[in-house]
């Protein structure tokens, strides 16, 4: 796989979408995007609101629950696969799983549009290890 | 000289005609106009005469009376008159009056010329007529018997198996006049024509034929059983036999009726086996989960008494359902390595204290050649001993009951011991010793009603003795006590033989995944509350299906899963799993839980992919060696992207919980430790509630949402029980999910002052 130009990157330019309908884990994950220098943070409850969020602002990385109600990640992630107002075509979408299954798995891929999973429990290291993975070949936004 | 006319033949010199006439030894006369011209001595010493006397007379004075005389004349002469040669056979008389049979020749000179006279022979005939009364009297008395019998006899002839007689019960039987029957082939009525050839071969061989079975055909066309019972019998002079034979159809039927009711009763017996075991296990679980709790004296002594009369009252059931099982002969002999001093020993120990509670004395005699180790079904050996001895002990009030086991020989496959069982009891009068062993007799029901028991034990033991190839020896007598033994071959034990009680040698297991698949609710708590109390993490499903769709949705270690269950069983839920595309679910291991399963079942069970088997009543033990030796076969790593969860009894995992410090930083993570417990607190009473409400969608989502901030805040058994609760809610298993969520609050305090203790410990001091 070719690698593309690899850029040092700085946290604070990204923007970050939390989708989780867990205030409580909202705020974990923002306490630990944030000691990564993530600065600007938008957040939805839903998949609905979610995608309302993406149509408002240019969004750079959307970690996405699997189990929100009443849209649930995945059909987030299909809906944002025909999503003609989405503002950032390269969107980086991470779904964040209680556990995963071969079906969320094999129903988030063919989605199109996620790209990695986060399971919780959250581990900080992880999703730093996998956030800057994503990042570095990061083209930036459409 | 008068001229002679010519004759035919050449004449004979009349010296040769007379010395001819004079010495046939037929009587013959020459009679013109009925009176005798010419008779030869024969004829005269045949009725007595001289033949002087008679010349000239008519033959009136032969015959018995002057009606016979003329009667005769009347029939005779007209014929004679025709050119006719007349025969008859009548008495006729002697001169000293008797009667006698004769059979009269008569013919006529010239039949034109009445005037010639006729020559008469007489034969007497008395012998052969008599002879042929005596036959004719002795059928009719015969058959003046035989009509009278109450008892259908038929007379048929060996040869041809024509019917020569029957009486009117036996016509009556067939169904039809004796006319038709008459010389009829009475083979025919047999509806296997080659019984009737049976019987005769039985007939030849011991000379009559006694209570024969046959099915007989009717003139209508209907069958019946017969009961034939006959001897060859010579009918006038023909070679015949005589039989009975008898309308069995409704003994015969009653027959059938009565094997099918053993039948059913058999099945019933299984049957209920099943439905009454359910219960009663779990009963027997429930009590040993309970005595496993705290409880004061007063609730551990009734749990006591709880689990005691579950255990007798499934002693009993096992005794009445052994009993049927032997009777169809279904019972399976285990193949078990034991020490037979080892087993006496342990009954010995069993029995001391109701022997001292006589005042008996209770002995072993062990032959010092005793093998320490024989091959056989110590369980079933124990069953036989406990009985004889636990009787003994009952039916004497003095003295002693002393238990030998003798070594008695040995070859290269075996070894033969004998056990016996001695006491100086009442004693067994040897008429009442073949009672004995029928089922609820004991010798005198006086005895029973004095000693009380099922009666049951001995039936039992006996037809057990019978299956293991031995049989019960009963000695002694009324007063003076009895030895009851037995000898058994049993195999020398090789290597490859498991041991009867090899302790599960395993090292604890790690907290597994347990699905456990069983309808029934009871089995269900029994089952998942041995499981947790081991440190597993069960979970439940009703059935086949619910069992796959949990597969598809989490990952397990092992599953349990029992045979039968409605919607789909174990065998179609094991095949269907085997069949996932998934590799790692498709070899998650498997293992059955067998209730009295025979030995096909189980092999079914292995075929449709099951990796072993544990019995109910569960075992722990067995269980545990099971769950042992599924794990260790099995090459499955649980899929999760989740990091491998790290001591999972643990309140606190502190390698996440210091990496989450360690990201946070102190300050961010005391701003956690603000927000976070009254979330979960509030979460924990939510789920409580919903539990409450029966609202499993909302349990299940409450649970959750712990999983994000407890897990990641390390708190690993808390929100290992909230995925636990999150499953079991999704996958409809909600039997005693109520206490798992209150459970889920109390986890919640613990884990709480674990953090903050973790925090303290950090070197910067909480803010």
């Amino acid at each position: 796989m070719a690698e593309t130009s690899v850029k040092p990157f700085s946290w604070a330019r990204y923007s970050f979408l939390l989708a989780d309908d867990n205030a409580e884990f909202r705020w974990l994950l923002r306490s630990v995007l944030t000691r990564f220098g993530v600065q600007t943070f938008h957040e939805a409850a839903n998949g609905a609101d979610a995608i309302q969020v993406l149509h408002k602002f240019p969004i750079d990385v959307a970690l996405v629950d699997i189990n929100m109600e009443p849209i649930n990640g995945i059909w987030f992630a299909q809906m944002l696969r025909n999503d003609q107002a989405n503002k950032n075509a390269n969107i980086i979408v991470v779904m964040v799983t209680g556990h995963s299954t071969p079906e969320n798995v094999q129903a988030a891929r063919e989605a199109g549009v996620v790209r990695d999973f986060v399971s919780k429990p959250l581990s900080a290291k992880n999703l730093q290890e996998r956030l800057t993975r994503l990042l570095t070949r990061y083209p930036g936004r459409s | 000289m008068p001229a002679r006319k010519a004759s035919a033949a050449p004449p004979l010199k009349p010296s040769v005609n007379r010395t001819i006439l004079e010495h046939l030894p037929i009587g013959v006369a020459y009679l013109k106009d009925r009176r005798f011209v010419w008779l030869n001595p024969a004829m005269a010493t045949m009725f007595g005469h001289s033949g002087a006397s008679l010349i000239g007379k008519t033959t009136q004075s032969l015959y018995p009376d002057r009606e016979s005389y003329q009667a005769f004349g009347a029939q005779a002469y007209p014929l004679l008159a025709a050119g006719k040669v007349y025969v008859a056979e009548r008495t006729m008389k002697r001169k000293d009056g008797t009667l006698i049979w004769c059979r009269i020749t008569g013919r006529a000179i010239d039949p034109k010329r009445t005037d010639q006279g006729s020559t008469w022979i007489i034969e007497d005939i008395s012998e052969r007529h008599a002879a042929l009364a005596s036959l004719r009297d002795t059928r009719a008395q015969l058959e003046s018997m035989l009509d009278k019998a109450p008892v259908p006899f038929v007379i048929t002839s060996v040869a041809t198996s024509a019917v020569r007689y029957g009486n009117p019960r036996a016509i009556a039987m067939y169904g039809g006049p004796f006319e038709t029957i008459a010389g009829q082939p009475a083979v025919d009525h047999y509806v296997d024509p080659l019984d009737r050839q049976r019987m005769i071969a039985i007939l030849k061989a011991q000379g009559f034929v006694t209570d024969f079975e046959t099915r007989f055909r009717r003139f209508d066309g209907s069958e019946f059983w017969a009961l034939i019972s006959c001897i060859p019998f010579a009918y006038g002079d023909e070679p015949c036999l005589l039989s009975t034979v008898t309308d069995i159809t409704r003994r015969k039927e009653a027959e059938q009726k009565a094997d099918e009711a053993a039948q059913a009763k058999t099945h019933f017996l299984a049957v209920m086996s099943h439905e009454i075991r359910t219960p009663l296990n779990g009963l027997i679980g429930m009590a040993r989960l309970l005595l496993d709790t705290e409880l004061d004296q007063h609730q551990r002594a009734c749990a006591e008494v709880i689990h005691r009369s579950g255990d007798a009252l499934m002693g009993l059931l096992n005794g009445i359902l052994d009993l049927s099982r032997l009777e169809s002969g279904r019972i399976e002999l285990e193949r078990l390595a034991f020490d037979p001093r080892e087993l006496v020993d342990d009954l010995f120990l069993l029995m001391t204290p109701t022997a001292e509670e006589k005042g008996l004395s209770l002995r072993l005699m062990f032959d010092p050649d005793l093998p320490r180790r024989v091959v056989g079904d110590p369980a079933r050996l124990r069953q036989v001993l406990l009985n004889l001895i636990s009787n003994a002990v009952k039916f004497t009030e003095k003295g002693s009951v002393v238990v030998t086991v003798e070594y008695v020989e040995a070859d290269d496959d075996s070894i033969r011991l004998k056990f016996s069982v001695i006491d100086t009891g009442i004693g067994i009068n040897p008429h009442d010793r073949a009672r004995l062993f029928s089922e609820f007799v004991q010798a005198d029901p006086s005895i029973a009603r004095r000693f009380g028991g099922t009666g049951l034990g001995l039936a039992i033991t006996s037809r057990l003795l019978d299956a293991m190839g031995s049989k019960i020896e009963v000695d002694g007598e009324r007063g003076k006590g009895s030895t009851f033994s037995f000898t058994i071959a049993f195999d020398h034990g090789k290597a490859s033989v498991p041991l009867a009680d090899e302790e599960a040698q395993t090292a604890p297991l790690p907290s597994l995944r347990i699905l456990v698949v069983e309808d029934n609710p009871i089995n269900q708590q029994v089952i998942v509350g041995l499981l947790r109390r081991f440190g597993h993490r069960p979970n439940l499903a009703g059935n086949g299906q619910a069992a796959l769709r949990a597969v598809q949705a989490n990952s397990y270690d092992v599953i349990l899963m029992d045979g039968w269950m409605p919607v789909m069983d174990g065998i179609e839920a094991t095949k269907r799993i085997r069949a996932m595309p998934d590799a790692a679910k498709a070899q998650i291991p498997i293992i059955a839980l067998t209730a009295n399963d025979g030995e096909a079942t189980i092999r079914e069970y292995l075929e449709a992919g099951m990796n072993g088997f544990v019995g109910k009543p569960i075992v722990p033990q067995r269980l545990v060696q099971a769950l042992a030796q599924a794990v260790g076969q099995s090459t499955f790593w649980p899929m999760t992207v989740a990091p491998p969860q790290r001591s999972e009894g643990a309140i606190l995992d502190q390698e996440l919980v210091a990496e989450l410090y360690e990201s946070l930083g102190p300050e961010t993570f005391d701003e956690g430790l603000r927000r976070l417990p009254p979330h979960w607190r509030e979460l924990a009473a939510l789920l409580s509630q919903a539990a409450r409400s029966r609202d499993w969608a909302a349990v299940a989502n409450f649970a959750h949402d712990f999983k994000g901030t407890a897990g990641s805040f390390g708190l690993a058994a808390l929100t290992n029980l909230a995925k636990e609760i999150e499953r079991q809610a999704k996958t409809g298993a909600t039997d005693g999910l109520g206490e798992q969520t209150d459970a889920l609050t109390d986890l919640v305090d613990t884990s709480l002052l674990a953090l903050n203790a973790w925090r303290m410990d950090q070197e910067v001091p909480p803010s």
